[in-house]
């Protein structure tokens, strides 16, 4: 049994099976809940689960921890396969769960008191946290729930060229604040080994 | 999708943000026209990586259980693909990491990337075969999606020993006549074989888009049906008067159940229901 900090693709890399539960124990949820709102039905989503937890398995062993966590490989996987099953179906979620969730919630976006996944989502964290509420909902919108620019404009009543101001804005913060985190962690680790960067 | 593809290096990139924010168009195309391909295959991977943390952040909020099928599944799947790793993923040479090549996400340009796909499907292709010969034969007894739930009560039925039929009751402070109309029905369930049904007559019929009835399993172990949170079996909806077989989907495996519950939720349900709208509940029958 793998602790709860190792890394388990590696693991799944060399056939070792116990690392498949460990791996749905840890990722499962995420994966789930990923695929439950990018996705029309619940079938649908249980169908693109499977078939992302497949390429996962499958590409387990091009994981490289040094270039990002466990969790964001299997979320880039999760969520090209959820885009491109998006695409050819040409269906997008239904907008009512949204609207439902998000009223639950209370929140339009405020992500204050979400969990923590992985090193990367706390970076997002923060950079959501400098995002005014507009900004934080229509990345929201978008990434989490699948909506089009159209369809975010339409809701929330921005234009349209707002709204992927919005999504390329905060995306572009989220990235330079992981590639600033990132080259900091290398500095630390070279300056712990003396050697100069 | 846009066929449009961007002319300028400002364009190709607002194109690629727009490609992975709101998935308007695929990546990969993009790399192959004039735009994305200019930028280095890292530039994409950042931005992929920054959705990606973004969509966990969310994700973490509503964080759902796996349902147990479909972890079986996945699990049955990863089972047979790491138990015969070597010959499943071939390591190509030309693909191996380099020092300077630290990027795994590389979306390609089209051509090269059918040439890719091409040869690794080519060992996928048996690979898939053993899969699906394998995933069939770890779950014989599996009820098929395409097996009407009635079908697939009576198999229970006639195939299971410890098969258990248990009626529905009044849940709440008022009957559920009052608020509900007569609801008739049973629930059977098999420990041994985690698999059950509700059968329901006479639940009105809700409007999918803003509620839906949920299935709650409450085990022993997790306490008096009225007082935890018990483990979500799933949504489903009534479309009319007629007599309902629906299916129990139990996120987690049900051990020692000592109810089955409906609830009134919002559309796609709640992890944790506020208990608010109840509808009926069948306790376990006593021996007699």
């Amino acid at each position: 049994m793998s602790t709860s900090d190792q890394n388990l693709l590696p693991l799944i890399a060399t056939g070792d099976q116990s690392a498949v539960e460990d791996c749905l124990d840890r990722y499962g949820g995420l994966v789930w809940s990923l695929a439950r709102r990018m996705c029309p039905t619940r079938d649908e989503a249980e169908d693109a689960v499977q078939e992302i937890f497949i390429e996962v398995w499958k590409n387990a062993g091009r994981f490289d921890a040094s270039i990002a966590s466990e969790v964001t490989f299997i979320a880039v996987i999760a969520r090209r396969r959820l885009i491109d099953r998006r695409r050819r179906a040409g269906r997008r979620p239904d907008e009512s769960t949204i609207i439902e969730e998000t009223i639950r919630d209370g929140s339009n976006g405020d992500v204050e008191s979400a969990q923590v996944i992985g090193e990367e989502a706390e970076i997002a964290r923060e950079v959501m946290r400098e995002l005014s509420e507009e900004q934080q909902r229509v990345l929201q919108l978008s990434i989490f729930y699948g909506q089009s620019h159209e369809k975010i404009a339409r809701s929330t009543g921005l234009p349209l060229g707002t709204v992927k101001t919005h999504a390329r804005r905060g995306l572009i913060r989220v990235r330079d604040l992981l590639k600033e985190r990132r080259a900091s962690r290398l500095d630390g680790s070279l300056g712990e080994t003396g050697v100069s960067s | 999708m846009s066929d449009t593809y961007p002319r300028s290096r400002d364009d190709a990139f607002d194109a690629l943000l727009d490609a992975i924010a709101f998935g308007d168009n695929d990546v990969a195309a993009l790399d192959s026209g004039s735009g994305v391909g200019r930028f280095d295959p890292s530039e994409v991977h950042e931005i992929e990586h920054a959705a990606a943390a973004v969509a966990c952040l969310y994700a973490a909020r509503h964080a759902e259980s796996l349902p147990h099928e479909l972890r079986l599944r996945c699990e049955g799947a990863g089972r047979v693909l790491a138990s015969d790793r070597p010959a499943a993923v071939p390591v190509r040479p030309s693909e191996s990491r380099t020092s300077h090549e630290p990027l795994r996400f590389t979306p390609r340009p089209a051509n090269e990337q059918t040439k890719r796909a091409t040869s690794v499907n080519l060992g996928w292709l048996a690979a898939a075969a053993c899969l699906a010969i394998a995933v069939v034969a770890a779950w014989p007894s599996a009820p098929s999606r395409e097996t009407p739930p009635e079908a697939q009560m009576a198999a229970l039925l006639s195939s299971a020993d410890d098969v258990t039929r248990w009626d529905w009751a009044d849940w709440g402070d008022q009957p559920t006549s009052e608020q509900f109309g007569s609801v008739e029905g049973e629930v059977v369930w098999s420990e041994s074989e985690q698999e059950g049904y509700l059968v329901l007559t006479g639940l009105p019929v809700n409007d999918p888009s803003s509620e839906q009835y949920q299935v709650w399993v409450v085990e022993s172990s997790r306490g008096t049906p009225l007082e935890v949170p018990p483990v979500d079996g799933g949504v489903f909806d009534v479309t009319g008067p007629d007599r309902a077989v629906i299916p129990i989907r139990s996120a987690l495996p049900a051990r020692d159940v000592v109810a089955f519950a409906v609830t009134l939720e919002a559309a796609g349900g709640v992890v944790v229901s506020d208990q608010s709208r109840k509808v009926v509940i069948a306790t376990a029958p006593t021996e007699s």
